[in-house]
């Protein structure tokens, strides 16, 4: 009898156990992207955010000193942020303090920079970048095959143009596809070989994974240095 | 053709009939020309020709202005332009409020411009049909419903006219043109209702902030109420110049005046009620209500196929009496040098291919064969641009010289330019059937499918590009006549505006077919039973709303 509930107790202590484990894999592979849904409460939430206030935040947690002052970056090693949509800001810096991009080099050091960061404080200062004008053009020779990827893709690989997503201009799009024109190239190259790598897996439907996954990476070094030739004058919306 | 003296003091509907019907048609036809080149720029950035020509955003703002343009714009205002012309010549009355006219005249004219300025900056590239949550600016909402409110007014003059003519003239068949007419403007009130609900309970709402959200379901539910009616609304004054105009032009009678009121009667009862085969493939209806509209779309053939033979029977007799014998001898009869017997034939030629496509178009399961493909823009081009469009021209050959007192600038250029319509109408429209057969996808600037397919598809393309060539020709020659015919000789008398008669012409016809509020009625019967709970469920059904998207 005792032998009986000795097993019958180490049965169920194996058992919840497994259940642990299971439901801890479940919780890990079933984890969202991103925790950011575009309900229209949320929408409202971000185009509501405050600019002005943004600019300060800007200074104060001091974003400024490697995205620079309007968000435009001196230093190639960061990328841009100024003219980006405003729900492009918004999402990426969430997803940072949620560490949904843990996996990425820089991931875990911008999470410990916008922990503290509210919300409210994310949507205002994606606000106040959304405000300023992309950076500017850079001098290189466009590349005719990161051209045709971009306005065309590649049928046989089941790549759609860059432009559908990230517009004609490379400015970005609405709610929350990053604008590309003038952006450093070494971020660029080195968010889509992350992509490709699986390390950056903050994209929904994994839509840039699988398209870096086909890449190769002559043609992301290609299309980096495409990118960061466009020149959009205009600000965003 | 007899004449008028026109020295002598023409009554006062006829001026105004002049005014009202030159201004309005020519500012359809002004659309019209403003048009055409938009066509033809989005054949060449489709054909994969003229790379240098390719631009997403340069494409989609020249489509919706094309659409705009030759859907609403030409259409509307010539069918004013037509209608006021036809009305009070076949009444021998005047308009009952000048001021009334000239003031929906120009809330049209104002609201086009109005929307024609987002159109043309590309903050309106929502295509003809605006579906949501894709949004435009919202000067666009508001410029295209002051033209739907200043068509209205037009509609309320046809009604008034005809309802005035039977009181003074009681028990006597309302004249055919002018009973065709005034059912069109029937037909474009319960028909611009639809488009009218959507903007007014759907869109506007969101534009001015009331509400974050729109159900596109429902957007499209009331947008298919017009959708298909429109294009009756469309062919309309083509059938009536078929029956009431072409009889006369081409030496004959009328097979039959009674034939003719039913069609039209067909045409209006089952035209709006039917809407369904545009939401055939949509998640929102039922199948079974897709079921009921597809039964209702195919009985249009009935008036479709009346009209056929009363056109030809027309043309045989006018052939007959020409001198024309044996089977088909008395085709070698026709005045085919009449830009309106002409016009009526390769309409009818143009009907019967377009009618075709759109059997299939109407098939609840062939439909999905076709869906959204470039088959969908040969069908539509050829019933509207076709069958529709060159009805207008052999209108304005017919109409200029009563309507300026001068002569047509040149009648051998306008049976060129007939023809050159027809058979580059012909030449674009065919290809892009068997493109649609292909698979290749409509509403789309650039095809980026591979080399396997592009090399299936591109000698269609080549062939487009050349019939779209040949109609923007045509075009250009449409309104250089027009436009010449303003300077051309002045005529010693005025051609009288007479109206085709039937061979046994009624003096009085049965009063189903001599009045409108029968018909009115059941068309509201009609709809209750084909709209109502579809609409109505989306009060419960709690769909999710989705989020606007665009400028």
């Amino acid at each position: 009898m005792r032998n009986y509930r000795h097993v019958t107790l180490r049965i169920l202590a194996l058992s919840g156990l497994v259940a642990a484990g299971a439901s801890a894999m479940a919780q890990e592979s079933y984890s969202p992207s991103s925790n950011v849904a575009w309900t229209i409460e949320t929408l409202n939430f971000v185009r509501n955010g405050d600019p002005e206030r943004g600019g300060l935040l800007n200074t104060k947690l001091e974003c400024a000193s490697c995205h620079g002052d309007t968000g435009v970056s001196s230093n190639d090693t960061w990328p841009s942020v100024a003219g980006q949509p405003v729900g492009y800001t918004y999402k990426v810096l969430r997803d940072y303090r949620e560490h949904k991009l843990s996996g990425t080099a820089r991931g875990e050091l911008m999470a410990y920079i916008v922990e503290e960061m509210s919300d409210q404080d994310i949507a205002d200062i994606a606000s106040f970048y959304a405000q300023n004008a992309l950076p500017p053009a850079r001098a290189s020779s466009v590349q005719e095959a990161a051209q045709t990827l971009d306005l065309l893709g590649d049928p046989d690989r089941l790549i759609p143009p860059c432009s559908v997503c990230h517009g004609n201009k490379g400015q970005g799009d609405f709610p929350d596809l990053p604008a590309l024109a003038g952006q450093s190239p070494e971020f660029l190259e080195r968010s889509m070989m992350d992509f490709k790598a699986g390390y950056r897996v903050n994209d929904v439907y994994s839509r840039m994974r699988l398209i870096a996954g086909t890449l190769t990476e002559e043609e992301i070094k290609g299309l980096a240095a495409y990118f960061a030739a466009k020149g959009v004058a205009v600000a965003q919306e | 053709m007899s004449m008028t003296d026109t020295g002598a003091q023409s009554p006062t509907y006829e001026k105004q009939a002049k005014r009202l019907g030159l201004s309005n048609m020519w500012v359809g036809f002004a659309a019209f020309a403003a048009a055409i080149p938009m066509g033809l720029y989005q054949v060449a950035e489709r054909s994969n020709l003229f790379p240098a020509a390719e631009s997403r955003e340069i494409y989609y703002a020249s489509v919706t202005t094309h659409g705009v343009l030759m859907a609403y714009v030409l259409t509307t205002f010539f069918i004013m332009g037509f209608g006021y012309y036809v009305a009070l010549h076949s009444l021998k009355q005047n308009v009952w409020s000048p001021l009334f006219s000239w003031v929906g005249f120009s809330i049209a004219l104002a609201g086009t411009l109005i929307a024609a300025v987002p159109l043309l900056l590309g903050e309106a590239s929502v295509m003809y049909t605006f579906y949501p949550p894709e949004m435009a600016v919202t000067p666009f909402y508001i410029g295209a419903a002051m033209l739907f409110v200043g068509s209205w007014f037009w509609c309320v003059d046809m009604i008034v006219a005809m309802i005035q003519w039977r009181r003074t003239n009681p028990g006597m068949a309302v004249p055919l043109v002018m009973f065709g007419t005034t059912i069109n403007a029937l037909l474009w009130l319960w028909t611009s209702m639809g488009a009218t609900l959507e903007v007014l309970i759907q869109i506007l709402p969101l534009k001015f902030g009331w509400v974050d959200t729109i159900d596109p379901g429902l957007a499209r539910t009331f947008f298919s109420w017009t959708l298909h009616a429109i294009v009756y609304f469309w062919l309309f004054p083509a059938y009536i110049a078929m029956y009431s105009l072409m009889p006369r032009e081409s030496g004959g009678k009328l097979f039959s005046d009674e034939l003719a009121r039913v069609a039209f009667v067909m045409l209006f009862i089952f035209s709006v009620p039917i809407g369904f085969h545009h939401l055939y493939m949509d998640p929102q209806q039922a199948a079974g209500w897709k079921l009921l509209h597809m039964f209702g779309t195919f009985m249009v053939a009935v008036p479709t196929f009346i009209t056929g033979f009363t056109v030809l029977a027309t043309l045989e007799v006018s052939g007959r009496l020409r001198g024309g014998a044996g089977l088909f001898g008395w085709l070698a009869k026709i005045r085919w040098n009449n830009p309106m017997t002409l016009a009526a034939m390769l309409s009818m030629l143009m009907l019967t291919a377009g009618g075709f496509g759109g059997v299939i178009n109407a098939s609840y399961q062939m439909n999905a064969l076709i869906h959204n493909t470039q088959w969908v823009t040969g069908h539509f081009h050829l019933i509207f641009g076709g069958t529709s469009v060159i009805m207008y021209f052999a209108v304005a050959y017919w109409a200029w010289p009563r309507i300026t007192g001068r002569k047509l600038a040149s009648t051998r250029m306008a049976l060129w330019q007939l023809w050159l319509w027809f058979w580059g109408m012909l030449i674009t429209t065919m290809p892009w059937h068997v493109l649609g057969l292909l698979g290749q996808p409509r509403r789309v600037d650039t095809l980026p499918y591979g080399e396997a397919l592009n090399a299936i598809w591109n000698p269609h393309e080549v062939v487009m590009f050349a019939g779209s060539v040949m109609l923007t020709i045509s075009a250009f020659m449409f309104i250089i006549i027009l436009v010449r015919s303003h300077f051309s000789e002045r005529l010693a008398q005025t051609p009288e505006v007479v109206f085709g008669t039937a061979i046994h012409q009624p003096l009085r016809v049965p009063h189903l077919l001599n009045s409108l509020a029968f018909w009115n009625w059941a068309m509201l019967v009609y709809m209750l039973a084909s709209y109502g709970y579809p609409l109505l469920q989306f009060m419960f059904i709690n769909a999710p709303q989705a989020i606007p998207y665009g400028v």
